[in-house]
């Protein structure tokens, strides 16, 4: 609408309200932030001497590339790096595996019914009430059995699993909303069940597949439980790693570096949401208006 | 080219019986048109002859083999669906092609058979679009392109015409009668449009909620419908059907007295076409105030209540009155169809 057109005041007074309740939530949420960032830029004397909200007079990236490089973590002196990585090559392919899964359950759920394919699926779905003590000593004792016992495979391998019920559930209800007839077409065309898949379906899934991978990368980035039962010593994943740099006990606590630690561990999920959040948003919505 | 046989064929989805018994047989080649309400179960009968769905029981053959358990693509048949069924991502190029590549045709020959399906169906110029960016009429023309392009025993067709304007769908209909006189595939038709029916078919079904109501040539069905519901669903204006008794070879009922029938005494339905009756100033044989009155062009069309019932009657194209006005209508014997009135079942004559 252009702004030339004049609102009426009582309308005008509303638009202020909401904005400004807004900007409250905003500086609610980034406060936080705010605080860690500028923390993570102080010198210790600073952060001794100044207020949590205090700006950094004399800005350094010193915690940064301790953090980063030469930390105390445990027995090693070589900071977050190696976890960081760690965590990267147990979510990707345990992303990749869950979603390409995932997408192959929701077609059949969806498109290739068999007898018995909604009992099946809704088995599936209270995979996704379970929480993740329960399933703790049974995985522990599978993983031992299978010889993945503290590797990163052994977590991919337990991501997966449990990443499965949503996925799935994600894929199921976007292919259940496209038509039957694309799928009868090709039928009649001649193409057999994966040739639909890759030709007709695939094509059409892209915003779900954003949604997936965010939701899983997410998911499996910021786990600490299973990283932290399942893994040991070089092995665990950066969050765990950034709890025990936290509470590895040195002589003085080093805020800073913490800081600067905890956001490095964030920036991943922070880069994939910049890069695929507005597909998260279209594929959530996709579904409900069908266009 | 093929044969195909449906035998005693029943579908239910769950506790709804969507087709009750349904028996059919197809000559190889023939061009069979099926017609019936919305709902009645043709396109469910499509999708059990493509193999879409499975039959309840019953067999459905093709040539002399039971295909039942026969996947869609060895079936070897082409369809139209009526919701068009484009694939959304590609292209119409490839929606026409798709199929082609799937059973490995050689790349020229795609090209050559997709030049001549798009010409035939006047959409070369959108060959580069995608179905989103096409109106109703075009993505139906295109689906009808996909079945066109390959070469199948059986056609199957459903409502392919339907949002297509006036003209177009006459061309259309041109265009597939021609094709079939040329190429003599066996093709199964589903629509709505009664001249398409009329024009297009060899023979034509009646179905009505699950069952074959009558089968027979376009000829047979609107001369001598099996029953008043093909009486009235055939043709139009529909048969007009009057409530009354003979008693001596004469009908009475409001409005109406037709005399020289040859029929049993007793309540009847008695049926005749708008068309095959007239007014007359002498011999009329209803004899009511007009209630509404039409100029179609070609003609005027007259409605009175007659036998407990709306009548319509053409008459001349100069024909004029005012409503209410009382007409003379003659409706001669030999026009007149008699039904069970409680069955509806066609009387023997
Ligand atoms: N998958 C299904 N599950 C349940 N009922 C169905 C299913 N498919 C069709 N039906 C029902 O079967 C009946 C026949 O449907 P069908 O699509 O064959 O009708 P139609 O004769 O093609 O109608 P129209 O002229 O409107 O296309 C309808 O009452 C419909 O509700
Ligand atoms: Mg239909």
């Amino acid at each position: 609408m252009p702004e030339a057109i004049h609102k009426p005041p009582s309308e005008r007074a509303q638009r202020v309200f909401i904005y400004s309740v807004l900007l409250l939530f905003v500086v609610y949420f980034l406060a936080p932030f705010f605080v860690m960032f500028i923390t993570s830029i102080k010198t210790m004397d600073e952060i001794r001497n100044g207020t949590l909200i205090a700006l950094p007079r004399q800005p350094t990236l010193e915690p940064w590339l301790k953090a980063w490089g030469y930390a105390t973590i445990g027995v090693t002196n070589e900071g977050i790096r190696g976890f960081f990585w760690n965590s990267i090559r147990m979510v990707i392919p345990a992303v990749l595996i869950s979603t390409i899964i995932g997408a192959v359950n929701g077609y059949v759920l969806s498109k290739w019914r068999f007898r018995g394919s909604d009992t099946f699926f809704a088995m599936l779905l209270l995979g996704c009430f379970i929480p993740f003590q329960v399933i703790l000593l049974p995985m522990a004792r599978t993983l031992g059995l299978l010889g993945l016992s503290e590797s990163v495979w052994g977590l991919v391998l337990v991501h997966v699993v449990y990443g499965l019920a949503f996925t799935t559930l994600f894929f199921r209800n976007y292919y259940v909303a496209v038509p039957s007839e694309l799928v009868n077409a090709a039928r009649i065309d001649g193409a057999g069940f994966f040739r639909i898949f890759w030709r007709i379906m695939l094509p059409i899934s892209t915003p779900i597949f954003m949604v997936t991978i965010i939701w899983q990368t997410t998911q499996i980035w910021n786990d600490f439980l299973f990283g932290v039962c399942f893994s040991t010593g070089e092995t665990q994943p950066i969050t765990v790693a950034l709890n025990n740099l936290v509470n590895t006990s040195s002589a003085v606590k080093e805020y800073n570096v913490d800081m600067a630690a905890a956001i490095i561990a964030a920036l991943p999920t922070l880069f994939v949401y910049f890069v695929a959040g507005k597909y998260f948003v279209r594929g959530l919505t996709a579904g409900a208006v069908k266009g | 080219m093929a044969s195909l046989k449906i035998q005693n064929v029943c579908k239910s989805f769950g506790a709804v019986d969507v087709l009750k018994g349904i028996d059919l047989e197809i000559e190889s080649g023939e061009f069979l048109v099926l017609v019936g309400p919305s709902g009645c179960g043709k396109s469910t009968l499509l999708n059990l002859i493509a193999g879409l769905e499975t039959v309840t029981s019953g067999d459905v053959l093709i040539g002399d083999r039971v295909v039942n358990a026969v996947s869609p693509k060895d079936r070897d048949i082409a369809m139209v669906f009526q919701s068009y069924a484009l694939y959304p991502n590609m292209n119409v190029r490839k929606n026409l092609s798709f199929g082609l590549e799937t059973r490995k045709v050689a790349k020229p020959e795609i090209d050559a058979t997709i030049e001549r399906v798009a010409q035939m169906l006047q959409i070369t110029d959108l060959l580069d679009r995608k179905p989103a960016q096409l109106s109703g009429g075009q993505r139906q023309r295109v689906a009808m392109g996909r079945a066109l392009a390959r070469n199948p025993k059986i056609f199957l067709f459903d409502e392919p015409l339907s949002n297509l304007d006036a003209k177009l769908r006459v061309e259309m209909r041109t265009e597939i009668k021609r094709l079939h006189q040329r190429i003599h595939t066996t093709i199964v038709y589903v629509t709505h449009d009664q001249i398409e029916a009329m024009t297009l078919a060899d023979r034509v079904v009646v179905m009505k909620q699950g069952i074959v109501q009558q089968v027979g040539t376009p000829t047979e069905i609107y001369d001598t419908p099996a029953n008043t519901f093909v009486a009235s669903f055939i043709g139009s204006p529909a048969m007009n059907l009057m409530q009354g008794e003979i008693e001596g070879g004469t009908f009475r009922g409001t409005n109406v007295e037709i005399a020289g029938l040859s029929a049993a005494d007793g309540p009847v339905t008695l049926g005749f076409r708008a068309e095959d009756a007239a007014v007359a100033d002498t011999s009329a044989d209803i004899k009511a105030p007009i209630y509404t009155i039409e100029l179609l062009g070609d003609a005027t069309m007259l409605t009175v209540r007659a036998g407990g019932e709306m009548v319509s009657v053409k008459a001349a194209k100069d024909f004029r009155a005012e409503i209410g006005d009382a007409v003379s209508i003659s409706v001669p014997v030999g026009v007149c169809h008699l039904f069970d009135h409680e069955s509806g079942e066609r009387l023997a004559s």
